[in-house]
Parts: structure tokens; C-alpha cells; sequence
């Protein structure tokens, strides 16, 4: 059976009744990734998936009642730590590195029977919006090797979408899930900030970081999202907010459902070529009950700037603590306590970690720490005043997740202000910490995906779950 | 549009600890630059909230201050490029 077709809930049913073997699917699994090599998608496949595949299906053997994700293969983007098993953010600098710990999420995923089968490549330390920054070489789109998988997490979703996996795991700081989710053509959920735990997860810029599913359907992201959210007493910042069931609206209509629009999203939006397809879907939408409406969030535009003031100056601070002594390489020429700093950190951070640490420093530097790094500090109070307003008039935000399909490899990766520019819808969502989900929606004039951006209330993922998949099997499906 | 000096690069190299070769220094300078000038659109934001309504989320409660086991030693320095007697070994500091 070809299980890379089937979705996680599909393969979640075969083991539990017991009509597939872990080994049988994580020996599959391996194959597939190995099959795809090229696409370097995959960093490592860990060795003892299959020992632990055979000690799953011992203990199917004798029991009954088997934990739900039980002997499902799961990989994790290279950002998040699995005790005992390499993690490198994609970097030099960690490339010897060993996981001390787990994250939260990924006990979680253990103890409810999951088996974590490798780790995906993604832009160094997650700074980047293809996988180009990858110090292991890019990682290509699943549906087109001359284009990016996108990124930061663009490894895990080009793997989801090349069914390497029965899921994977991505993290988003300004889009990283969903706008990798969105090229490959997979269903992509930023939480919201604070919903799961961040333990254990590399922190890039910790105010805007969230892990979150990547899966090849809705339904798939809400029963990963039911093990993972939740409080973690080892995160200061995850929230103690009940936690719903996320599939209770799958297979829901969408009658009377208010979504609405931000102005400027509507002006944009005649800038991306795609105008007929988003205008067709509204019809779409218009037509099944719901209404769409035009909302004002004044400020919508300064999203990227205020973005690209905060998170640097908190990868500044964060990634102070790669200094070549306590766990990362050190510089083999460094002999006084200062060039094991500096030698260390200069030969094995790459280009785009060297820039947003500058820019950190410049942003957070004595002088200008007022005008930029307090005033963005604000502002982004303020976008999130003006978010919270316009949720008074609607269910949820539409908006694209990124202006066409996946661009060419090469394309934008020497200005970095175009590849900034790339995250200009999703940025949003993390600034004003609203959940968010990429779901594809068309194609574009090269056949491949586009997706659909649907961001909701502050703990409100239930609701825009089930928006995605009604999009997901009533329109993109249908096509 | 935002100026910077090479000196001024020179410096945040060294608040960063890294070490840029001058080629690197005047490519670095021409980036952030151009990040910056795209950045300064926030200068003429006009910043107009209350403080009620910034809708915090509830965040911050505090567990019980108990002793709790920690990672071990030997965790601690598994990752560490050199490492004695349970301690991370540096160059001598002080002449």
C-alpha cells in the first residue's frame, strides 16, 4: 500500500486496528526519504526508528488499548530537541551536538505512542524564508526541484507534501510554517503565542516563536494539535487556557460565518497576479453562507518593519549563548578566552545569522535602543489593540500566505530585503499572537500551490480548523 | 536613508563578537543599510493606545518554589568541545 497517500487520521486508524505494523511503516517511510534524497528534505534518519518500531508492535502484541498515535512516524524540523538524538538549527556551529533533554511537545508525541524517524532541514537557526540558509545545502520544493521548499521550515513541509512522513512538526516565528505549508502545498498552523510549549525548542526570537504542525490535511493538524497544546510548567510563557478539542468543527459548514478582510489585504492582493482566484473563492465562500467584509487594521503595514526590528534584537540575545564553550563547536585556532568567542562564532554562524545578529546589536545599541526597539515594542501593542478590534466584526481574517508560488532557487537569496518582504502576510499573526493556518487553495501560473491564510482569535484555532477544511474538501479538493 | 559608518560596523562586530575582514565590513554596511531604510517607515508611526487595550493575555503564573531535580553534570557537558574534572575547560584568563 502506498501509505504516503493516506493522512495521519488514515494511518492512525490501520494501527490501531491493527491492520499495518510500525515496522511495516516506519520501513516504508525510510525507503520513501532515502528515495528522495535529492530533494534534501530530510537531514537524518534517526538509527533506532525501526528498534523502536519492533517494541511497538511487541506491545500491540499483548495489549488492547493503544495510545492514538501509537506507532506513528513523525519527523521533527532540526530545531527541536529529542533526548539522546543530534539536533543542529541546521547549523555548522552545532553540528555535534546531542539533545540533553526533550521538548515538551516531543515527550508529548512519545508518551502518546508517536516515533520520532528523523529530523528535516530548514534555514539556519530559522532565520530565512527558503531553506537556502541551510549550512546543509538547500532543501528543494516537493513539487519542483528548481524551486524553494520555502522556510525557515521548509524541510518539513516539502517531506509532508513528498509523504515522508505521517506528519511533521515545524516552528514559526513570521511564517515559517505557514509559508512553506503554502509552496509545498500542505496545511500549515501557527498557534497562538503561548498555546505550545516552547520548551525544548531553539529559541530564535521567543516573544514571536511557536511550534505547530505540518500535515496534509485540516483534521490532521487538530489531532496533532490535541496532544500537543496544552500548559507546560517548564514554560513561563505557555498559557494556562483550557484546551478545546480542535476536530470538534471538521465536517462543518460555514453558514453565517463573518470573514473578514483587511483593507490594505484587499488592495495587495490586486498586486499578486491572483486577484480573479481570491475574488472567485470569495464568491465561493459568499455562496455556502458566509460573508465576507472589509475590516480596517490601520496598521497593517508596518508589520514587517516592526518585525524585522524585534526579532533580531531578540536573536541577538538568544544567540549570545553560542560563545564555543558549553555546547557548540569551538574554533580549532583560538587560544585567548576572547577568539573562542569570536574565531568560534565567526567561522561557524552563517551570513543571514551574522546580519540579524547586527542588526540586533544596532536596534538594541545605545542611542538608537528608543527609536527602534521600544518604538517597535509599542507599535506591535498597538497592531495587536487594532487586531482585537477588528475580531468584534468577524470569525476570522482571510489573507494570502505569501504573494505566488514557490520562487526559483537563487531567486531572492542575495537581497535580503526581498526575501524579507516574503513574509509580508504572515508576519502579522506573530506580532499580534493570533493563531493561523495555511490551507492551499489554487494553483498559480506555473501549476503550483497557493495557499489561503486564515488567522483567528487569541485561542480560537478551533474555529479556524474547521474553516480550513471546509475550503480544504469542498473547494480545493473539488477542483 | 539611514547612514552608517564603517567605524559604526566595526562596533557592532564587536558588541556581535564576530570579526568581519573589511570586504565583509562594507558588504555588512551596504545590508544593514538597506534593512534600516526599510525598517525606518516605523519613525513617522504615530503610536495612539491605552494601556487597557492592549488585550494581555493571562501569562506568568509562578509554580510552587520546590526543589526540582535539574539535568545532570554529565548531561550538562556532553555537548561541550573540552571538558574536565565535570567543568567546561577555557583559556587561562588572567596573565
Amino acid at each position: 500500500m502506498e501509505y504516503c497517500e493516506l493522512s495521519l487520521k488514515q494511518i492512525i486508524d490501520l494501527l490501531q486496528n491493527k491492520q499495518v505494523t510500525a515496522n511495516e511503516l516506519v520501513t516504508y517511510y525510510i525507503r520513501r526519504i532515502k528515495n528522495f534524497k535529492d530533494k534534501n528534505c530530510v537531514l537524518e534518519i534517526f538509527n533506532d526508528a525501526l528498534e523502536i518500531a519492533n517494541e511497538k508492535d511487541e506491545y500491540a502484541k499483548t495489549h488492547e488499548n493503544l495510545p492514538i498515535l501509537h506507532g506513528v512516524p513523525i519527523l521533527l524540523k532540526d530545531n527541536i530537541c529529542y533526548e539522546n538524538h543530534r539536533l543542529t538549527c541546521a547549523s555548522k556551529f552545532m553540528e555535534n551536538f546531542v539533545s540533553p533533554y526533550s521538548a515538551t511537545v516531543t515527550q508529548k508525541l512519545l508518551e502518546n505512542g508517536a516515533i520520532i524517524i528523523g529530523r528535516t532541514n530548514m534555514d539556519e537557526f530559522a532565520m530565512g524564508g527558503s531553506t537556502e540558509n541551510s549550512a546543509y545545502g538547500v532543501a528543494k520544493n516537493a513539487l519542483d526541484d528548481t524551486k524553494v521548499s520555502g522556510g525557515s521550515s521548509g524541510g518539513s513541509a516539502s517531506a509532508m507534501a513528498l509523504g515522508l512522513a505521517a506528519i511533521t512538526l515545524g516552528s514559526d516565528t513570521g511564517g515559517s510554517i505557514r509559508q512553506p505549508a503554502s509552496f509545498n502545498g500542505v496545511v500549515g498552523l501557527k498557534p497562538t503565542y503561548g498555546r505550545v510549549s516552547r520548551y525544548g525548542l531553539v529559541a530564535f526570537a521567543s516573544s514571536l516563536d511557536q511550534i505547530g504542525p505540518i500535515a496534509k490535511t485540516s483534521e490532521d493538524a487538530a489531532i496533532l494539535m490535541n496532544i500537543i497544546a496544552g500548559h507546560d510548567n517548564n514554560d513561563q510563557t505557555s498559557s494556562l487556557e483550557s484546551v478545546p478539542n480542535y476536530t470538534a468543527n471538521i465536517d462543518k459548514d460555514i453558514n453565517g460565518k463573518t470573514f473578514g478582510v483587511p483593507s490594505q489585504i484587499l488592495k495587495l492582493i490586486k498586486t499578486t497576479k491572483y486577484e480573479d482566484k481570491y475574488q472567485k473563492l470569495f464568491k465561493f465562500l459568499t455562496s455556502h453562507g458566509a460573508t465576507i467584509k472589509e475590516v480596517e487594521i490601520p496598521d497593517y503595514e508596518l508589520s514587517l518593519p516592526i518585525y524585522y526590528i524585534l526579532a533580531p534584537a531578540e536573536a541577538t540575545s538568544n544567540l549570545g549563548r553560542f560563545d564555543g564553550i558549553k555546547y557548540t563547536k569551538r574554533s580549532e585556532d583560538a587560544y585567548k578566552i576572547d577568539e573562542i568567542y569570536n574565531f568560534s562564532r565567526t567561522k561557524f554562524f552563517g551570513d543571514e545569522v551574522k546580519r540579524r545578529i547586527m542588526l540586533g546589536n544596532f536596534v538594541l545599541s545605545s542611542g538608537y535602543y528608543d527609536a527602534y526597539y521600544a518604538k517597535a515594542k509599542r507599535l506591535k501593542e498597538m497592531l495587536k489593540s487594532e487586531v482585537i478590534e477588528a475580531f468584534k466584526l468577524c470569525d476570522a481574517l482571510l489573507l494570502p500566505t505569501t504573494f505566488g508560488e514557490a520562487f526559483k532557487i537563487g531567486e531572492k537569496s542575495t537581497d535580503p530585503v526581498s526575501m524579507y518582504a516574503e513574509d509580508m502576510f504572515t508576519i502579522f499573526a506573530n506580532l499580534t499572537e493570533i493563531p493561523s493556518i495555511s490551507v492551499p487553495f489554487e494553483k498559480g501560473e506555473n501549476g503550483l500551490p497557493l495557499g489561503l491564510q486564515i488567522a483567528g482569535k487569541h485561542f480560537d484555532e478551533k474555529s479556524i480548523i474547521g474553516f480550513a477544511d471546509f475550503i480544504e474538501k469542498n473547494y480545493w479538493e473539488a477542483k | 536613508m539611514a547612514k552608517i559608518t564603517n567605524i559604526q560596523v566595526e562596533h557592532l562586530a564587536e558588541l556581535s563578537s564576530l570579526e568581519l575582514t573589511s570586504a565583509e565590513n562594507n558588504k555588512m554596511k551596504a545590508d544593514l543599510e538597506q534593512i534600516l531604510e526599510f525598517v525606518d517607515k516605523i519613525e513617522s508611526a504615530n503610536i495612539n493606545i491605552s494601556e487597557n487595550l492592549t488585550g494581555k493575555i493571562k501569562l506568568n503564573d509562578l509554580r510552587e518554589d520546590e526543589a526540582k531535580e535539574g539535568i545532570s553534570q554529565e548531561k550538562a557537558l556532553q555537548n561541550a568541545p573540552k571538558s574536565e574534572n565535570g567543568c567546561y575547560v577555557v583559556s587561562k584568563v588572567v596573565d
